[in-house]
């Protein structure tokens, strides 16, 4: 997803500040007119989200309030289960977040600083492992989660969904610490720091907003789980958002749609928000080898 | 990038990578050895498999085979990823990624104002996706889609209950698109336009530069992408079961689904442990070409 | 529950459950999340030393709503006897598989509640796992056990093992209701019919009359679990043949009766009485208990007491008007004709687990559930019947006459105690109707079918074939 930096970053480097000529016409404006159908694709479900949140009287259908009010968001906050779910994806996600920097971070300067027997098999294993989805394993992993007393905690679910993020967001990472020239690192060394110095007093700062990236599209994969969640807390007052948007969604009637519609987007702002910030700050490094990461 | 040279490096490249081979060994490749050796067993949540798991050797290999559940679950899934990932998010993200990528006599405008639109699902959690679209897809006539097929005196159509494969994969199509444009867009900027220039002054025509030049050379990409959305698609769990939980009927029983199923409806560990491990089986095909492929980029 | 649980042609295990709450969830559940129950609070609880919290695990909004209500009247009745017992309420997601599902893991990872209730059909499964008490010489020594509890309903109670691990919380009654103002319009006779035959050719008569689906036994995937418990059961057990073998406890999985099953819903098809294509759709009771049956083309039809209520009541998902001069209920016939039955059997239960660190407290929790006032208002709020004897005087229930009336056929019902496996002889049973009522099978091709697939999911040493 980082590529989208490249190609924004691209674009408005490219000098090429030429007017389209030639077939113009019919063909540019077929393009529009798929690009707007598109566009409208994209954004119509949102229209649902978006009105019954801020609507009295939400249902599931996509209406125009007759009365807009902010009370679903202030329900969702007074109400302790709305607060509690939220807070619950906030501790899981911000946990994963928090265990798969410091744990990629490691592996993934010295993936990018260390040549060593084995490091390109290694790589490559790291990235097979993504093919792995929880879907296959998640019968053993309850057992095991069952068997180390993970279940219904919270660090169960945050060391799993660490878990799931930490080959991609390793690979990440690991980009990022290439393309601090190894130079000013041994530049740091002649000067005396130590080698834990230099990273940390060097590297870190430079890699750094490629860090706060990847621990962001770490964060934006753990908030959005459901199926580890589903299967590994039963306990109410530790599910997060996502189960809890399920649980509502599957009582069938008399559901509080504004209530559940305002929900959905204070969930769904800070995925939003973090990608455009993790997109600047991808921007802001300089993002060279990240094909198909 | 140095090479290990004395035993303080060896420590270090040691101690750096250990926590994190420690989570994803513990948490990835542990369950995937375990669900090999449990799905050798009858181990369940429920009934006698609870209390005393037992050894059944090849048991549960032998009713995947004959389990014609499965065999349509494969299928659907099959097709659940060519309709969804292959069709719909990889050819129309790329010729959209086409439309707005800028070339030799070819440049549209508000291009970052698409770029913004198109890039929103991507971010959106599947339950929201799946719960804004359960509203779209409502199959009364106030459903917003019916609503529009009724502007036609066409409609209603109850597109959860009779058509929901239909449903779930434009669902999946709308949640990947994002990601299909935004990677071919960034190959499009990488793009050596000098050779498209080239092209241009040779007479090319706009269809025998795409097949000629821009399709051989993005070729990597391509790929790269079929292969990773073939690989989420296929262990897509949790926006279809959402929408639908796999019916009516068995109707979206995709793989996801049909073993969450066997081993957390009906109890079934060691079958569902089989059944993952077949999945795994099957996604060692597109993982691989993936690794190659990557390795090849790298 | 529309879309998932009925529709889903395997979940079979917990759709005993489902068919009897359909329509309690379609009336009205609220939602989990903005009325997710932690229990009321309870005022002025110091812990005084001995004090105990027992929890409570439930689901759906009417029964969360009636414990939430009356729960304070059994820590009351405690307080009175000097024990300081609360009990704290949490709520179980709504669909009954869901709650299935989570009750399971609660199981499994030694996180249960100390109290809970499931569907009958679950007790064997648990107590085999080792996650109920053994309430047996607690039963025994409760006088109301053996002094008020329908017999049958006890026996339903007893495992494999002989002990009791679960007590019936309500009982569901089902039986053949048709419309007598259609009947008698047409000039059918109403009175009860005696075999098959005679059922099979008064609903002929009123297709032929009609040229509309006459009589509707439950058949094929889209029902689910309704297929086995609302329609091929009570056919099953109008046979000579067993379909369990308490003796060696093994399914029969071939028999003279299952064939004859199998072949009178050939019958029904070939002859047009049955609603065969809503019966191959989602929701499929939607088109026939929901619009045939109110209007009057669909005849007759298998329910519980339920459908007084939540079916056809007033305010159930498809009134019918004067409900009471146009429905009536027949038992069901039998194959040879004779002796005719109704179904009784338990429908949840109550059970406490093997994990609790409170038993007797939980024990004590479990006899106020199921006794007095809270049966009574139980039994109401789920449309079926008490599962004791003492409660038809008491208020609400005794309102219900058909309630009342119902529960007291409990002394001499049909029904079959669902051992092991029955959620995959549930899933053999859909396959096999399915493929009768498509025409693609005779009922004698389907029974070799059944045989062969219950044979291959519940494993050859659990089943046995019988020749006629």
């Amino acid at each position: 997803m980082n590529e989208v930096t490249v190609a924004v970053r691209a674009r408005a480097t490219n000098p090429t500040g030429r007017r389209a000529k030639g077939r113009g016409g019919l063909g540019q404006t077929a393009a529009y007119a798929v690009l707007v159908a598109l566009a409208l694709f994209v954004v119509v479900p949102f229209s649902w989200l978006i009105l019954a949140a801020f609507d009295a009287r939400a249902t599931i259908f996509v209406k125009v309030p007759e009365t807009w009010t902010v009370g679903n968001f202030r329900n969702l906050f007074a109400d302790q289960d709305g607060f509690r779910l939220i807070l619950n994806s906030v501790i899981y996600a911000g946990g994963a977040t928090v265990v798969l920097i410091v744990v990629t971070t490691m592996a993934g300067y010295v993936l990018s600083r260390f040549d060593f027997p084995g490091r390109r098999p290694l790589m490559l294993g790291v990235l097979l492992i993504r093919v792995i989805p929880p879907t296959a394993t998640i019968a053993p992993l309850y057992v095991i989660a069952t068997d180390l007393g993970l279940l219904n905690t919270y660090r169960g679910v945050i060391l799993i969904l660490a878990a799931l993020e930490a080959p991609l967001v390793l690979w990440i990472m690991k980009g990022f610490f290439d393309t601090v020239p190894i130079e000013i690192e041994e530049a740091a060394w002649v000067d005396g720091a130590t080698r834990f110095g230099a990273m940390f007093r060097i590297v870190l700062p430079l890699a750094g907003p490629g860090v706060a990236a990847g621990g962001l599209i770490g964060f934006i994969g753990a908030w959005n789980q459901f199926l580890v969640p589903l299967v590994l807390i039963s306990d109410q007052d530790k599910v997060p958002v996502s189960i809890g948007l399920f649980r509502a969604w599957v009582s069938y009637t008399r559901v509080d749609w504004g209530f559940l519609a305002a929900m959905a987007t204070v969930y769904v702002i800070p995925a939003i928000a973090f990608y455009v910030i993790a997109r600047r700050a991808l921007q802001a490094s300089i993002a060279g080898s990240l094909a198909g990461t | 990038m140095r090479p290990v040279r004395n035993w303080r490096d060896a420590l270090t490249v040691v101690g750096f990578l250990a926590p994190a081979l420690a989570l994803v060994g513990l948490f990835i490749v542990w369950p995937a050895v375990w669900a090999v050796i449990q799905s050798f067993t009858n181990r369940s949540l429920t009934g006698a498999g609870a209390l005393n798991p037992e050894f059944v050797g090849l048991e549960n290999y032998r009713r995947l085979v004959r389990d014609e559940d499965l065999r349509s679950s494969l299928l659907r899934t099959a097709w659940f990823v060519f309709v969804s990932a292959i069709v719909g998010q990889t050819v129309v993200g790329f010729v959209v990624a086409y439309l707005m990528a800028e070339r030799p006599g070819w440049r549209l405008r508000f291009m970052p104002v698409f770029a913004a639109i198109f890039v929103l699902p991507l971010a959106v959690p599947e339950t929201v996706a799946a719960l804004t679209w359960a509203s779209m897809a409502n199959g009364t006539e106030s459903g917003l889609l019916n609503r529009a097929l009724g502007t036609v005196d066409a409609g209603p159509v109850r597109w959860l209950q009779d058509h929901a494969f239909a449903t779930v994969s434009v669902v999946n199509v709308w949640r990947g698109l994002s990601f299909a444009m935004v990677l071919f867009a960034a190959a499009f900027a990488g793009f050596p336009q000098q050779v498209l220039e080239a092209a241009t002054v040779d007479g090319a025509s706009p269809s025998q530069q795409l097949r000629q030049v821009i399709l051989p050379i993005l070729r990597p990409q391509i790929l790269i992408f079929l292969m990773l959305t073939t690989i989420t698609s296929f262990g897509i769990f949790g926006l279809v079961y959402f929408l639908t939980r796999g019916g009516p009927g068995n109707e979206t029983e995709i793989v996801g689904i049909y073993i969450y199923n066997q081993a957390f409806r009906f109890f079934d560990i060691g079958f569902g442990s089989a059944a993952g491990v077949l999945l795994l089986l099957i996604l060692l095909v597109p993982g691989v070409a993936y690794v190659r492929l990557m390795r090849e980029q790298a | 529950m529309d879309l998932g649980d009925q529709a889903k042609g395997r979940l079979a295990a917990a759709s005993t459950a489902s068919y009897t709450r359909r329509g309690l969830v379609r009336r009205g559940v609220a939602l989990g999340v903005a009325a997710a129950a932690t229990g009321p609070a309870r005022p002025g609880r110091a812990a005084q030393g001995d004090a105990v919290e027992l929890t409570l695990l439930d689901h759906q909004e009417p029964r969360l709503a009636l414990l939430e209500e009356m729960l304070p009247q059994f820590e009351e009745a405690m307080a009175a006897q000097g024990k300081n017992i609360t009990v704290k309420i949490l709520e179980g997601p709504a669909p009954d598989t869901e709650f299935l599902t989570k009750l399971t893991l609660d199981y499994n990872s030694g996180n249960a509640p100390d109290v809970t209730s499931f569907g009958a059909t679950s007790t064997a499964d648990f107590t085999a796992a080792g996650y109920l008490l053994d309430l047996t010489s607690r039963a025994e020594a409760w006088p109301d056990w053996a002094g008020h509890f329908y017999q049958q309903l006890r026996d339903e109670q007893v495992q494999a093992d002989g002990k009791v691990y679960s007590v019936p919380r309500e009982a569901s009654i089902i039986q053949l209701f048709y419309r007598k103002d259609v009947l008698e319009a047409n000039g059918i006779p109403t009175e009860q019919p005696a075999s098959w035959q005679d059922l099979l050719d008064r609903m002929k008569a009123v297709t032929e009359k009609t040229g509309q689906p006459s009589l509707l036994f439950p058949a094929g995937e889209a029902w689910g679990g309704g297929t086995f418990f609302e329609g091929f059961i009570h056919l099953m057990l109008g046979t000579e043949s067993p379909l369990y073998d308490d003796a060696d406890r093994k399914w029969v999985v071939r028999s003279p009766g299952l064939s004859r099953v199998l072949t009178f819903y050939e019958e029904m098809t070939t002859s047009g009485v049955l609603p065969v294509e809503p019966l191959l759709n989602p929701e499929p009771w939607v088109a026939t208990k929901y619009e045939a049956f109110p209007q009057g083309d669909l005849v007759a039809t298998t329910s519980g007491t339920w459908g007084w209520i939540f079916d056809w009541g007033p305010e159930g998902a498809a009134p019918i008007e004067g409900l009471t001069e146009k429905v009536a209920t027949w038992e069901f016939p039998t194959a040879d004709g004779g002796e005719t039955f109704v179904w009784g059997a338990t429908g949840w239960v109550w059970g406490i687990s093997a994990a609790s660190e409170h038993p007797e407290e939980a024990w004590e929790l479990v006899k106020w559930l199921a006794s007095g006032e809270f049966m009574a208002a139980n039994a109401v709020t789920i449309g079926a019947t008490a599962t004791r004897d003492d409660i038809q005087t008491i208020a609400p229930y005794n309102e219900y006459s058909f309630l009342v009336d119902a529960e007291r056929r409990l002394a001499d019902a049909r029904s079959f105690r669902a051992p092991e496996g029955t959620e995959r002889m549930v899933q053999a049973v859909g396959q096999a109707t399915e493929a009768v009522i498509t025409g693609d099978q005779t009922g004698e091709e389907a029974a070799n079918t059944l045989a062969e697939q219950a044979t291959e999911l519940l494993g050859p040493d659990n089943v046995k074939e019988m020749q006629g």
